[in-house]
């Protein structure tokens, strides 16, 4: 049984934050140098911890797989990023943020985290403006807003359709400032393989330099998570071709809590697969659901072409169902309901597909007002698809987008392992069972740079006394079994590729794990992943050597990852018997396909611990509701 | 669609490397080009060989990481697209495509297609950033910035970093680059304090990786990805200009758009 | 100090290019108008050329004005010219290794051709002065006048001799097409260099080097071309001259 207390300060939810960082324990910044910290990751998280960390002194080494910090996948977040500081005048606030969230994610995040979200979120826009982000503008010279799904406030600071990418720079310009300044070092093109735990605390990670093949150890302080979700599970995903889970699921095995694996966000407007060899889904960023209508013909096998089905035969199912929420819904809901149009038979073409109309929007606007909100979503869409939006509608269908699950973490945000510490998608705590829009940024920027960088103290205080070095002999064995993985994996010599095991994971996963989910369906899976775990174990073909560039290789390790991870979720699944946001159990909903809870019983954070010789076991940590009662989200 | 392959193999940087030929059957039109090349992955590693190494990740043009040089051309057919986002009904079928990786002495292949880029990383840490330590901040509509000039702003600020404005120049200058960065942060007003400097150790830092000088040839500008004018190169060159030869490091710059 | 070490980086380098550039530019624009005297008539031209030995004869003495200019330019083509080979040395370093067939998009055949174009004008200039200003090779012959003690060529007379030879005509007007390309990549860059250009006005200043470069070409073009055609008229004397010198 894991041991988990969150640590949430005591006192009024407005309080806890400011009273906790009274009572955090500090180190001085003569002795900060004497610190090692690694970091795993450069996306928003990890960019903005890593340099806030370096700024004040420790010493920090950050990893990345890629060849520059700078392509986290963090970049391609398009639409914006959230904080209530309410320049619209239209009411907005700290609670509403507050509010939102909570009732967004469904009442299964933590309610002292949300609220402490909330609260530094509009220091973000500061920071981030103060590092040169170039947020859009309004003639005034004022900071503009845009508005996102399941909100009725406009709060969403944006810089185009790329505010991840600026975001990112920000940090990523700020992490290399700190790198000249030597007080941080890089180790791009490098894989974490396992984490070193010592006498019950993290003190280090070995890694594996994926130009050279080499096994390496670093001896450390602390070990920050910030390696992103793990949504390429599903194969098909809008997540980035390398991410992985291989950092997070290798530190979960040596005694880090998972918690609520199974909350994977499935996006609502991405572009629909449109063949077998397609291993990556583009995401369509929902801002664009600000402007456009999502509509299906009324009558299963209409193919007329979309601007000749008159208004009468088509069915605006958001609008009909949601009148106040519209098709601003928030994701979960989004998705689900072009899931159930599309099982009524009434996709575009009889496919897995709706539309994305902006003729009304372009109408009213004007084609310079769209082109200018929209303009590069609408190329990246023609590029793909060769339609342009502005003639006929978009086609979307909803795919994995993201994952409110993750290793768990106390208030701290470090994980049940002392010095290990998770921040950003990496960790469970703040989007319950479904993120709003515009709020991953949001967390990973607030974990990066205002709260890691104060929390982390507390741990560091009291121990670099006893430093440990990599000449400890649990860093030679750790290396030695990493090395004795990695010659496993090349000595399999199947007929199988990665890709192509990987591929069918995916296809399991998403019909049996994906936007619903049954009893039998994930029982189903269950034993059809133990089958593709046997089929990696003898079946796989890596080919080339180890000492060199071998992205073969480094695919087989991560999907062995997955394999595990996809069993978890499922159990995980099974197990929540209710439905809740995105995990939806068809046996728990209402007559009109909405989600029914089961608070009782699952009003908490179910939190896995890993076995070496056998099954997963489960923890609970229960939620409390005092700032926000429970009730019923409705966006009707 | 049938198409024939010559991709660059290199096993290492010392290597000397060369062009090696594929034949590949069903191609399909809405294939990417990396998807393309995955299949053909597919296909080496089903034969037992070594797959060609290429890099890529966010596969949406986003993120900088895919770097080949189609045809004679960065990130290959197309306008503003990178070659994550280039699609087989670019090609008919038989063509002959040639695939090498981006090229330049600042960039050493590390193997077959993929290069090392961390001189641009090095680039920016001589300067491209704005000193703000994480913490409590002015209030950012207190500085106010016309629509126009965070406009422009955004407009350098788009740069990915992937390389395409050196592996385009016949001069491997990263210009465009550099130029992009001194522009985004020199027009906003939070960049104004450290703008000479900046002007002056990037610029130092691109020359000391090699790489090589503009002669305004503007290939870089039409091979970007993000469509970067060339307009910023010229503002960087003045504001190399005057922090060099001027010495404005006691005046704040002003605050101008183009 | 800072003006070397502004020397070492590449742009610096191209500033240098681009400045001298611009005075070369402007000579020409000068040389041109001059050149243009010959169609005012035989007398017209020569009397510029004394003109030109005679600006402030008290003070800088004969020819002073001249010679100071001629060093400002000779100042000029030097640093110009070195500056750009150090600078095509840095590119060459930059890019040790070529693509099998670099597609080219979007530089004008004016750039791609800077550097040839250039080592034509530079071989042009050198025999130029040799066969007008010293008369050290003479496709035709060269006639030389006193004045005032000093010995100057006789423009209109050289000038006629010379382009009269069909071949030594086309030969000018062929490298006024090479200076004309030269210039029109070089008027437009140096506003680009020097971060003159922007997006508004880059297609004026475009406008701007094509004219301009297109209207040295006619102008410098035009008096080969003239005496070639015999547009231009022989000098009164010519006939005598002819038969002095066979």
């Amino acid at each position: 049984m894991l041991e988990l207390d969150a640590g949430i300060p005591d006192g009024d939810i407005r309080d806890k934050w400011r009273n906790h960082l009274e009572h955090v324990k500090l180190v001085g910044p003569r002795n900060r140098p004497k610190y090692d910290i690694v970091v795993v990751g450069t996306g928003l998280a990890g960019a903005a911890a890593a340099a806030s960390l370096a700024a004040q002194g420790y010493r920090v080494h950050v990893m990345c797989f890629q060849d520059s910090s700078r392509r986290a996948h963090s970049i391609a977040a398009q639409g914006g990023i959230n904080a209530p500081k309410n320049y619209r005048n239209d009411g907005d606030g700290v609670y509403r943020l507050f509010y939102d969230t909570q009732k967004g994610g469904d009442f299964r995040s933590r309610e002292a985290n949300v609220w402490r979200l909330a609260e530094v979120a509009t220091g973000i826009i500061d920071q981030c403006t103060a590092q040169g982000v170039p947020f859009a503008r309004e003639y005034g010279g004022q900071l503009a807003n845009r508005s996102f799904g399941g909100v009725l406030v406009e709060r969403t600071f944006y810089c185009r359709g790329q505010t991840g990418q600026q975001l990112l720079l920000g940090g990523y310009q700020a992490l290399h400032q700190q790198v000249a300044a030597g007080n941080a070092v890089m180790y791009p093109r490098t894989e974490v393989q396992d984490i070193v735990n010592i006498d019950g605390r993290c003190r280090g990670v070995v890694y594996r330099c994926l130009q050279t093949g080499e096994i390496r150890s670093l001896a450390a302080d602390a070990v920050v998570l910030a390696s992103g979700g793990y949504g390429n599970v599903f194969f098909h995903s809008t997540n980035a071709f390398n991410s992985n889970a291989t950092a997070a699921w290798r530190a979960h095995k040596r005694g880090a809590g998972f918690a609520n694996p199974c909350y994977v966000q499935i996006h609502p407007t991405c572009i629909p697969v449109s063949g077998h060899f397609q291993c990556k889904l583009t995401l369509m960023s929902e801002s664009l659901r600000n402007d456009g209508r999502v509509w299906v013909p009324r009558n299963p096998g209409d193919t007329r072409p979309p601007h000749q089905i008159p208004e009468g035969d088509r069915y605006y199912y958001l609008e009909e169902r949601y009148p106040s929420f519209g098709n601003l819904v928030p994701r979960d809901v989004a998705a689900r309901n072009a899931k159930y149009v599309c099982d009524d038979g009434l996709g575009v073409d009889g496919k897995q597909q709706v539309y994305l109309d902006f003729t009304d929007a372009i109408e009213q606007r004007g084609h310079q007002v769209i082109a200018e909100r929209y303009g590069n979503l609408f190329d990246m869409y023609e590029e793909i698809t060769t339609d342009s939006p502005f003639k006929t509608p978009m086609r979307i269908f909803p795919a994995v987008h993201y994952c409110m699950g993750g290793l768990w973490v106390d208030y701290n945000l470090m994980t049940n392992i002392p010095g290990l510490y998770a921040i950003g998608e990496s960790n469970f705590s703040d989007h319950g069972a479904n993120r709003l829009g515009a709020s991953s940024l949001m967390q990973c920027l607030a974990d990066g740079y205002f709260i890691l960088p104060q929390t982390i103290n507390d741990s560091l205080h009291d121990i670099y006394q006893d430093k440990v070095g990599t000449d400890h002999p649990a860093f030679a064995q750790h290396e030695k079994q990493a090395r004795e993985h990695i010659d496993w994996l090349m000595a399999r010599t199947g007929s199988r590729t990665p890709m192509a095991i990987h591929k069918e994971l995916g296809e399991v996963m998403w019909d049996k794990c994906g936007m619903a989910r049954t009893a039998d369906g994930l029982k189903e899976a269950l034993v059809r992943i133990d089958e593709l775990k046997d089929a990696y174990e003898h079946d796989m073909v890596v080919p080339g050597r180890a000492d060199t560039t071998n992205q073969a290789l480094e695919r087989a390790g991560r999907l062995g990852d997955f394999l595990e991870l996809g069993h978890l979720m499922c159990r995980d699944a099974l197990e929540r018997d209710e439905s809740c946001g995105c995990h939806f159990r068809e046996e728990h909903q209402t007559e009109d396909g909405e989600v029914v809870r089961n608070d009782d019983e699952f009003g908490n954070v179910g939190v896995w611990e890993w076995k070496d010789d056998g099954p997963h076991e489960k923890t609970t940590e229960d939620l409390t509701f005092d700032a926000l009662p429970l009730m019923t989200r409705s966006y009707k | 669609m049938r198409m024939i392959l010559h991709i660059w193999r290199q096993s290492g940087p010392e290597d000397k490397g060369g062009f090696q030929r594929h034949e590949l059957d069903g191609v399909e039109e809405d294939m990417s080009f990396l998807e393309m090349l995955d299949t053909l992955n597919e296909r080496i590693i089903a034969a037992g060989d070594d797959p060609v190494t290429f890099d890529s990740d966010c596969r949406e043009g986003i993120c900088g990481a895919c770097s080949c040089v189609i045809n004679g051309r960065p990130h290959g057919p197309g306008h503003k697209s990178t070659t994550c986002q280039v699609r087989m009904r670019a090609f008919k079928d038989g063509d002959e495509i040639w695939i090498e990786p981006f090229r330049s002495g600042a960039f050493p292949i590390v193997k077959d297609l993929m290069v090392d880029r961390t001189a641009f990383d090095r680039i920016i840490e001589a300067g491209g950033y704005i000193s703000a330590h994480s913490g409590p901040k002015p209030e950012p509509n207190a500085s106010l910035v016309p629509h126009p000039v965070a406009e422009e702003a955004m407009d350098a600020a788009e740069c990915i970093g992937c390389g395409a404005c050196v592996a385009s120049c016949p001069n491997g200058a990263a210009m465009l680059f550099t130029g992009a960065k001194v522009s985004h942060l020199g027009l906003l007003p939070q960049g104004q304090p450290e703008r000479w400097k900046r002007a002056r150790t990037m610029v130092a830092q691109m020359d000391a990786e090699g790489f090589g000088a503009c002669t305004n040839y503007a290939e870089c500008q039409d091979a970007c990805p993000k469509g970067i004018s060339i307009r910023f190169i010229g503002r960087m060159n003045r504001d190399f200009m005057k922090a060099s030869l001027c010495e404005p490091d006691t005046r704040q710059g002003q605050l101008k758009a183009h | 100090m800072r003006v070397m070490s502004f020397y070492r980086t590449a742009i610096g380098k191209k500033v240098v290019v681009a400045v001298t550039g611009v005075v070369l530019f402007l000579f020409l624009i000068l040389h041109m108008a001059g050149n243009l005297k010959v169609f005012a008539g035989p007398g017209v031209i020569d009397e510029y050329a004394l003109h030109l030995r005679t600006i402030m004869e008290p003070i800088f003495g004969w020819a002073g004005v001249l010679w100071i200019t001629r060093a400002v330019l000779l100042v000029c083509v030097v640093a110009h010219i070195v500056t750009v080979f150090l600078l095509i040395k840095q590119n060459k370093r930059a890019r040790p290794q070529r693509y099998r067939r670099h597609h080219l998009q979007a530089s004008t055949i004016a750039a791609r051709l800077m550097q040839a174009s250039g080592a034509v004008i530079l071989i042009f200039v050198v025999l130029h002065i040799l066969q007008f200003t010293t008369g050290d090779i003479q496709p035709a012959p060269v006639l030389f006048v006193e004045e005032d003690g000093h010995e100057m060529a006789e423009v209109y007379r050289n000038l006629h001799a010379a382009f009269s030879m069909w071949w030594v005509a086309a030969i000018y007007i062929f490298v006024m097409a090479c200076i004309c390309i030269h210039l029109y990549h070089g008027g437009w860059s140096f506003l680009q260099t020097l971060g003159l250009d922007n997006q508004d006005r880059n297609r004026g200043f475009r406008i701007w080097a094509w004219l301009l470069s297109f209207g040295l070409f006619v102008g410098f073009s035009s008096v080969p071309f003239c005496f070639w055609t015999g547009i231009l008229p022989a000098p009164a004397d010519h006939a005598a001259d002819v038969s002095e010198t066979h």
